[in-house]
């Protein structure tokens, strides 16, 4: 985990408002710091739900596009993050459904898609993801990802946070059961490696 | 019954979930691309706009000539109304003015024709759109148009309507693509040269106001005096809004081309031109070689690009109008064309002060950026050059 110092997390949040006020303003390439703030971790999203970097080269820079377009319906009530997030969410949303009119082929050429660079890491993380269902994927990712508490992920879903808990309870079940029968987890197993930019 | 995890499954899933956050995803930042796309997506689509045109000419264009409108000043003729005057003096309401304007300048500027307030509007289907706050002083072309009897958020419309075909999307967006200008009946395109860049998009300090400006390059291509159309393609309304305006001002821009070179370091920059006009300072400057790195900017803290800033001989420092920050190591040539605030009447110098930013490469944080500064600044006193003013 990391360390959550209360002065860091605000400077940074402060200065993503700041950058977006000055978004707002006309200043265009104040958005391109807000873009390396969040991309690594969007693209990580990304990549877990459409496991396809191709696909999810477009979805990331979709979704930035769409942000800024639409920046201005962003009010401070949420943090730009759980809103960016929900931005992503109903793109990925709206791929999947997209996807899912063009029957299965496509999902089965993406399962026997050739990804280059697998780390370890990716592949134990796809093999998981694949025994939870579309929901619970976003549920598991939002919470990696960007180490959201159950409220930020209900802001982002639309889903009550008391659902959510029940939810995640459900898929550390699932987990634990899968990691055990399979093997691929045991405590400390996963060194903690920092991904390379 | 909810199974209650113990310390061991919660540890775990702590485990996935870091294994998750970590797993990297080796690639470069996207934001450059986004950019890109974002800029394009702002300027005239050149592209599209060829297969719209045959459209375009099917349309009836409802146009509002300038003398049918107009009730007071019209502009280049020096007259200007008493509420006029006093709406100019609370200055950020001129929308298209730059931070640091004068009051002085705003005068000098009305005095010569380049900004105006046309007053002029066009309503076709319910949509009324209202031209105002017309700003042309030969280094940019800039107004914003207003626009009623539409209850949408946002005169753009957001990506997400974008994507559906035109007739489900909802009445009265301005439609960026399709904000065109016409010079003497001639339609101004991007690829032909004359205008470096366009932005087009929400005015953010009113609502329900878009704000179009062009910058100029080369300002021969327009000259002082023109007929300036405006035309303007408003979803689910079929006629385009078609404004015409008469441009006129006085050519009292102060001009140089000095053509003076600094060098340092194995840096160098020519100044190939300065123009002062009552709105807007133009710099334009070519540059060469690697950036000199201060002490402090070693290892993963690195010297950004040149950028440069504009002082008086009073030490008035002048904002810069857009500040680009990149995510890449400089490059070793740059041509730089770039606006500023205005200078405060006629300065007997300026003085370039060239400096960098410390920029953290492995995350393209700038060191010190924060609400009040683009980031702490180091000059380089010896790329500092000197510009005589001569009138």
């Amino acid at each position: 985990m990391h360390p959550v110092i209360p002065g860091e997390a605000m400077d940074k949040n402060q200065k993503i408002e700041w950058l977006i006020e000055r978004v707002k303003a006309g200043d265009k390439e104040a958005y391109a710091p807000i873009i390396r703030q969040f991309e690594r971790q969007m693209y990580t999203y990304c990549y877990y739900i459409l496991r396809n970097h191709e696909e999810t080269e477009d979805a990331v820079q979709e979704i930035f596009i769409r942000a800024y377009t639409n920046l201005h319906q962003y009010s401070n009530q949420v943090s730009f993050s759980a809103w960016l997030y929900k931005v992503a969410y109903h793109h990925l949303i709206n791929i999947k459904k997209k996807q899912g009119r063009i029957v299965k082929l496509i999902e089965r050429c993406q399962e026997q898609h050739t990804v280059q660079d697998i780390s370890p890491h990716q592949s134990a993380v796809e093999e998981l993801l694949t025994y939870l269902t579309a929901e619970e994927r976003h549920i598991l990712l939002l919470k990696s990802v960007e180490e959201y508490h159950f409220e930020e992920i209900a802001e982002v879903m639309g889903i009550k946070p008391a659902t959510l808990r029940k939810k995640y309870e459900r898929i550390r079940k699932k987990l634990m059961a899968k990691a055990k029968e399979k093997g691929v987890l045991a405590h400390g197993t996963f060194a903690e490696s920092h991904g390379i930019r | 019954m909810v199974h209650l995890p113990n310390r061991m499954e919660s540890a775990e899933m702590e485990d996935i979930e870091r294994m998750i956050r970590h797993s990297s995803m080796p690639r470069e930042s996207m934001s450059t691309k986004i950019m890109n796309r974002i800029g394009e997506m702002e300027m005239s689509r050149t592209s599209n706009k060829a297969s719209r045109q045959g459209k375009m000419w099917k349309r009836t264009i409802v146009a509002a000539s300038a003398a049918a409108v107009l009730g007071g000043g019209i502009i280049g003729s020096g007259f200007v109304s008493p509420v006029m005057a006093d709406a100019l003096k609370q200055v950020p309401v001129f929308g298209t003015l730059f931070k640091g304007t004068s009051e002085e300048s705003v005068k000098a500027a009305l005095d010569q024709g380049i900004v105006s307030d046309p007053n002029m509007s066009v309503t076709q289907d319910g949509v009324t759109l209202k031209l105002s706050d017309l700003l042309y002083d030969g280094t940019r072309l800039s107004f914003v148009l207003d626009r009623e009897g539409v209850d949408l958020e946002g005169t753009v419309a957001p990506l997400s309507e974008r994507e559906k075909p035109e007739d489900e999307m909802p009445k009265g967006y301005i439609k960026s693509a399709g904000t065109t200008i016409l010079i003497d009946g001639k339609e101004f395109k991007f690829s032909e040269g004359g205008a470096s860049t366009g932005s087009f998009g929400d005015y953010p300090l009113r609502d329900n106001a878009f704000r179009a400006e062009w910058q100029l390059n080369d300002k021969a291509a327009w000259g002082n005096e023109f007929e300036l159309t405006i035309r303007v393609e408003v979803t689910g309304v079929d006629e385009a809004f078609e404004f015409k305006v008469p441009v006129k001002i006085e050519n009292d821009a102060v001009l140089l081309k000095p053509n003076a070179t600094q060098s340092y370091d194995g840096f160098s920059y020519t100044v190939k031109q300065i123009s002062l006009t009552p709105v807007t300072t133009q710099l334009v400057i070519d540059s060469t070689g690697m950036v000199p790195r201060s002490a402090e900017q070693t290892g993963d803290l690195i010297a950004s690009m040149m950028y440069y800033d504009i002082v008086d001989e009073e030490g008035n420092l002048l904002t810069h109008d857009k500040f680009g920050y990149f995510n890449s190591e400089p490059k070793t040539e740059y041509h730089v064309d770039q606006l500023y605030s205005p200078v405060k009447g006629t300065p007997k110098q300026l003085t370039i002060k060239p400096f960098t930013l410390t920029v953290n490469k492995k995350d393209w944080s700038v060191v010190g950026q924060g609400k009040d500064s683009y980031g702490d600044k180091t000059y380089i006193k010896e790329l500092e050059m000197t510009i005589p003013v001569i009138e």
